[in-house]
């Protein structure tokens, strides 16, 4: 075994699998530690391609292929191009007729709202970075352009957000559990009439009336989320 | 160039290249109605300035140049707007994820990564570019660039590793 060859495989490898060169390649063959250093770089690629893959529209190209006809009609007064809620229908077409990435939920007709909420979760994982948090302040002006206001202090609130949660708006918040970071979905136009929970991988939630809204809480397992429901209640009410 | 050559060049490249386009416009805005924009708005700029792409073979890096700046442009003021929706229509949005614990923990540990770090491991797993195209895209010599994957690629490691 060549250390140096070895240090220099396992760079390149680890970095970008096209541009390991025949030699290498070569010494590979004939070394099991860059071999099986080899074999794990391709796997973890795979699952690295797999994980953040994203289905494209089916009628993308298409669209995009007319554009310059669009385009040119713009100077005579038309529409510039696919207006947005053509869009949004595409989206709304794509998501609920092409089976996308296998997973649970892509496998079931009637997802529930909780089911909803952990994909929404799950697509937005830089939520959940805690690096810092928001002043009273902020988060007070910040829930106001959302349409709901802040009548307690609420503390630990890393994120606040409007989002896009399924096919309607919602605040997302992040604030700091007792076993790490939990999420609010605070859902306005929902109207829940009762209470559900749901647990999915580290994740467990509930999703309750809240207002004439609904409000979902999801942490890590073993979170009481009970408590942070009811500083919660207290602290937001709907404008 | 003539408009039938212009349009044929135009076909070509979005044929070839949308799909990427796409992929790396939903990592950028995380939602894709607005990635969806977003690749519009990109291949329209590309066909009002195809006549002065002058290295055919770089199309794909200017593409992603567009891109990048467009996003820049336009998405850092968005500002959606509530419409009321009954719930049975709420459920059918928000299936195409990938739930298993691997994918979440992965899909975490890059969207926790440094810009630095996270964008040339986008432009590599879902562009299909080279060290050198990144380099070119982000401005990095090919050594700092492949510097850069192998460590985000060994973070990542580590914190999947670390979940098992």
């Amino acid at each position: 075994m060549n250390s140096l060859d070895c240090k220099r495989f396992q760079k390149i490898a680890g970095a970008d699998l096209s541009a390991l060169d025949e030699p290498l390649l070569v010494h590979a063959e004939s070394c099991d530690d860059c071999a099986g250093f080899l074999t794990s770089a391709r796997t973890f690629d795979a699952l690295l391609g797999k994980a953040i893959n994203v289905e494209v529209p089916v009628d993308l190209i298409s669209k995009i292929e007319s554009q310059p006809d669009e385009s040119s009609s713009v100077r005579s007064g038309s529409a510039k191009r696919t207006p947005r809620y053509m869009a949004i229908a595409a989206s709304l077409l794509l998501i609920v007729g092409v089976s996308i990435i296998s997973n649970n939920l892509s496998q079931s007709d009637n997802p529930t709202l909780g089911q909803v909420v952990l994909s929404h979760i799950n697509a937005e994982p830089e939520m959940l970075s805690l690096a810092s948090y928001i002043p009273e302040d902020d988060l007070k002006k910040s829930l106001l352009n959302f349409g709901a206001k802040l009548q307690q202090p609420m503390a630990n609130v890393s994120h606040v957000e409007l989002c896009d949660i399924g096919d309607t708006k919602g605040i997302h918040v992040v604030m700091k559990g007792e076993k790490g970071p939990v999420t609010l979905l605070l859902l306005p136009t929902i109207k829940s009439k009762s209470s559900s929970s749901f647990a999915e991988g580290p994740w467990v939630g509930y999703t309750e009336p809240l207002g004439q809204g609904t409000i979902a809480i999801v942490g890590e397992i073993g979170e009481p989320l009970d408590k942070i429901d009811a500083s919660v209640r207290d602290a937001i009410s709907w404008i | 160039m003539t408009d039938t050559k212009k349009r044929a060049e135009y076909r070509q490249l979005v044929e070839s290249y949308t799909e990427d386009l796409y992929r790396y416009a939903v990592w950028l805005c995380k939602d894709p109605v607005n990635a969806d924009d977003l690749v519009q708005e990109t291949c329209l700029r590309a066909w009002k300035s195809l006549d002065k792409l002058k290295d055919k073979a770089a199309v794909k890096g200017w593409l992603i140049r567009i891109l990048r700046n467009e996003y820049a442009r336009q998405f850092s003021r968005y500002r959606p707007v509530f419409v009321e929706k009954e719930l049975d229509d709420v459920a059918k949005k928000d299936l195409g994820n990938d739930t298993s614990n691997e994918a979440f923990f992965l899909r975490r540990a890059i969207a926790e990564l440094a810009e630095e770090y996270r964008e040339p491991l986008l432009l590599q797993v879902l562009g299909g570019f080279s060290c050198e195209e990144i380099g070119e895209i982000c401005g990095l010599t090919k050594g700092a660039t492949m510097t850069r994957l192998f460590r985000a690629k060994q973070k990542l490691r580590e914190q999947l590793e670390a979940e098992d």
